[in-house]
């Protein structure tokens, strides 16, 4: 999934970028997360995932709550209803396309069997 | 070339699927003893601080919910331990539907009040530990079976 790469219609772009998916996903594994726990679990630094969370953020995909543990403070995310069905059907779109292209392979190996 | 497109979306889909399971696994997996201690001592400890009411004033109504209070924070040092995972919050099981879980736990309420009903704040106790207890014995049992699945 290469950023220049046009997105099929049926996949939806603002997470189409695989850290956006890999956070998306995580969070659809839990009902909340801390920050770093999110930073941990998907393997990025705490750059890239606060760029990632100020994207889905903006899209209405992730809920950010701000809290504090004694007196250090925490960033708490969790997917929103929207989030949650946007990956859903995210993810249907992703199994149908790699089915799609699968069976366009077998077909074509089908054919050029055939026809040798 | 068909390939191609296929190759990327089932490695995203294996890359989701990674970060998905890497938040819902749990930190520590419990052991086949915990589900029937967690319900065990729920039980055991709620019905105990229900007995304050249906035994007469001495030294037992005294003992008995302090030995009931002993045993249910005794279960959530064991939840804590075994449940809690640091940075993450699970607010329902990972292998049971929400419908199932609330479900259970409305006939635990419908349970603990029908039995508060017919004996007081002893049967509200008694029946709501002894059925809690039982739901999440039953619960647990199935989180870990759903955990030990490849």
């Amino acid at each position: 999934m290469r950023g220049e790469e046009r997105v099929s219609p049926a996949l939806d772009e603002r997470i189409h970028h695989p850290t956006r998916l890999a956070v998306m996903a995580f969070l659809s594994g839990c009902t909340e997360a801390e920050f770093r726990a999110v930073r941990e679990g998907c393997g990025i630094s705490d750059s890239v995932l606060s760029k990632v969370v100020g994207a889905l953020e903006a899209a209405e995909y992730v809920k950010v709550r701000k809290g504090y543990v004694g007196k250090r403070p925490r960033t708490w995310l969790r997917l929103s209803p929207e989030g949650r069905r946007a990956l859903l059907a995210h993810l249907v779109a992703l199994r149908d396309l790699a089915a799609q292209a699968a069976a366009l392979g077998a077909a074509a190996e089908e054919a050029s069997a055939a026809e040798a | 070339m068909p390939g191609t497109p296929a190759l990327d979306a089932a490695a995203a889909l294996r890359a989701a699927e990674a970060a998905h399971d890497a938040a819902a696994r749990p930190g520590v997996v419990p052991p086949a003893w915990y589900p029937a201690v967690n319900g065990g001592l729920m039980a055991a400890g709620l019905t105990l601080i229900g007995l304050r009411w249906a035994v007469p004033d001495s030294w037992l109504s005294v003992a008995l919910p302090l030995v009931g209070a002993l045993l249910v924070a005794a279960q959530v040092v064991l939840a804590r331990r075994f449940e809690h995972r640091p940075g993450i919050i699970q607010a329902y099981p990972r292998h049971t539907g929400r419908r199932q879980v609330t479900l259970t736990y409305a006939g635990v309420l419908v349970v603990a009040a029908g039995a508060g009903g017919f004996f007081g704040l002893a049967g509200l106790y008694i029946g709501g530990g002894i059925s809690g207890g039982l739901a999440n014995w039953w619960l647990l049992t199935r989180e870990r079976a759903g955990d030990a699945r490849p």
